[in-house]
């Protein structure tokens, strides 16, 4: 961290996982989650605040995100620092297709909307230019339809696998 | 693992694809099928996709020519097609044709008229010499036409040939596509107000519009704008009379009421205006063509002259504001506005200009595919037009498709005649 000048006065909330992880992060951080924010505004800031919803190293990730866009101690974020947001946010997000999924999964139940447009974008990214026998293997989709509707449904828009 | 992906997540994702690929991943699961074909979805990408169309410059482009030599029939050539409205506007090949999938079928020899679009759905009209006329709504980014059912108005022996008008747009309130329809008898197109009807893609019929229909005369040919959630017309009072006056008429797509709109003062009661609605940066506009000029006295050419003026504000009259006039001899009508400022003209030999108002330059585009000055040409007549072009989903999930639609309205219509 950069800013050790604040840090001595900086509020701490503890974070814990659904694999009983326990994590310690600030609290001005952790409310760019809604979700956490609401909770903090509950009175919850007292004891350790669960999130169910996400194992360790899910977390542990969301975490970092957290860290990185905490609003600025001195409230005005410079171009140079967005920019270098954005690149950090590129990489964050260059992870393999189940992490990226479990982070997707996590801005959702978490409210952090700035991760839901980063990690949504990366995932549309890659589904964009595949088959619709990968998309399945991405998601781990079950294939409901027999042969005879698949087929079908493909007759009809032929024009969209060229 | 991700059996449990919610469905508000799966659409975050899908939200923010393009079309080819929504269409295609409709084969992933039933799910996803129905999530991709549902009003709500298609509404949602439709409007996320507006909302973004800032920095897209694709356009809808169309071009016809008809080329009169005196001694065959008349050749005629007509395109449509997406370009980028970039320097070149796509004439070194680099554009996209479009071919609507009712074509070949309904219409071998011609292209129907065009009776508008909105952001890439295209409304067309065509004559059918057993069914009259027949409405197509087409949206060529995911390759499917729809045939509209026959308007309930319609030409009869006692009531004399209709004349009629349209505005094609959309209502934001209610994601739904509308073709408004003025339909005038002949006889007393200067006397009686039009008998208006409304299509409505998500009620899939017809129905007569109960608001006041305006008592001015819109002229037949004159194509609507959509601008403001209204289709506008030019329109007139009979011009025969003292208490001529031009106007322009709006019909909002919403609360579906016409409504007028004054235009500029210095052109209410100028008879014979050649005058037209246009769009320029999502702004109404008003073109007022002098056509003094066209003329036998040579010396007036001079005079002839397009106004070119926009409503800052939308309804205030005294937001008119006039842009800048085009003073170049021989030209037609202007034909759209472009990204980079530039006006589209077509001038009297059918070849497409691009006007640059500061400097007051013209560049020619080259789309005259015959030279007026080839020998055995008679007469060269070109019509083109332009609207902005975004990717959509509409009609995914429309009932009436093609063929089958086309069908089944031929098998009603020939029922109930």
């Amino acid at each position: 961290m950069s800013s050790t000048l604040c840090c001595s006065f900086a509020k701490n909330v503890t974070l814990r996982s659904s694999d009983g992880q326990t994590f310690e992060v600030e609290e001005a951080a952790a409310q760019v989650s809604q979700t956490i924010k609401r909770m903090i505004e509950d009175g919850c800031t007292g004891s350790v605040i669960p999130v169910p919803n996400l194992t360790g190293p899910v977390l542990a990730l969301v975490i970092e995100y957290f860290k990185k866009h905490s609003p600025p101690s001195d409230g005005c974020p410079t171009a140079l620092l967005e920019m270098e947001i954005k690149d950090w946010d590129a990489k964050f997000v260059a992870v393999d297709n189940d992490t990226l999924l479990d982070l997707t999964l996590a801005a959702h139940y978490l409210e952090i909307q700035g991760l839901l447009d980063l990690t949504c974008h990366r995932v549309a990214d890659i589904l964009n230019d595949n088959s619709v026998e990968k998309i399945r293997e991405i998601f781990h989709i079950k294939n409901d339809f027999t042969p005879e509707e698949e087929a079908e449904e493909r007759s009809k828009i032929q024009w969209a696998f060229e | 693992m991700l059996d449990y992906l919610p469905d508000e997540v799966v659409l975050e994702i899908l939200i923010r694809l393009p079309v080819k690929s929504l269409v295609r991943f409709r084969c992933v699961c039933k799910d996803w099928l129905s999530l991709i074909s549902s009003n709500a979805f298609i509404a949602a990408h439709t409007n996320r996709s507006l909302s973004r169309s800032d920095g897209n410059n694709k356009i809808l482009f169309r071009y016809g020519q008809l080329v009169g030599t005196g001694l065959t029939p008349p050749r005629c050539f007509e395109q449509l097609s997406l370009r980028s409205d970039d320097g070149s506007f796509g004439y070194n090949g680099n554009f996209i044709q479009l071919n609507c999938p009712l074509e070949r079928a309904v219409f071998p020899n011609n292209f129907p008229n065009m009776l508008g679009s909105w952001n890439g759905l295209i409304c067309l009209k065509y004559y059918h010499p057993s069914y009259g006329y027949c409405y197509t709504l087409w949206n060529p980014s995911i390759h499917k036409a729809v045939s509209l059912p026959e308007p309930n108005l319609v030409s009869s022996k006692s009531d004399g040939i209709l004349k009629h008008s349209h505005g094609f747009g959309y209502d934001p309130s209610t994601n739904d596509v509308k073709l408004v329809r003025l339909a005038y008898h002949e006889p007393h197109i200067m006397k009686v107000p039009p008998l208006v009807e409304i299509y409505t893609l998500n009620t899939g019929c017809w129905r007569a519009v109960t608001s006041p229909a305006p008592s001015y005369i819109i002229n037949e040919r004159c194509l609507s704008v959509f601008v403001n959630g209204a289709s506008h017309w030019v329109a007139h009072t009979p011009p025969n009379e003292p208490t001529f006056r031009n106007v322009i008429v709006a019909f909002d797509m919403g609360d579906e009421v016409f409504r007028e709109i004054a235009v500029p003062n210095c052109f209410v009661g100028k008879l014979y205006l050649n005058m037209t609605v246009a769009v320029r940066d999502g702004l109404l506009c008003l073109v007022p063509f002098n056509e003094r000029g066209f003329n036998e006295r040579e010396e007036e050419q001079e005079k002839e002259c397009f106004y070119i003026w926009v409503m800052k504000e939308y309804g205030i009259r005294e937001s008119w504001t006039k842009l800048f006039n085009i003073h170049i001899g021989g030209l037609k009508r202007v034909v759209g506005f472009r990204k980079n400022g530039e006006v589209l003209v077509t001038d009297r030999c059918g070849e497409l200009l691009s006007y640059e108002p500061n400097t007051q330059l013209e560049t020619r585009l080259g789309f005259c595919k015959f030279s007026s000055l080839e020998t055995k040409i008679w007469f060269v007549e070109s019509w083109f037009y332009l609207d902005k072009y975004i990717e959509s989903l509409i009609l995914l999930n429309a009932k009436n498709g093609v063929p089958g639609g086309l069908a089944n309205r031929s098998a009603s219509s020939a029922r109930s005649r």
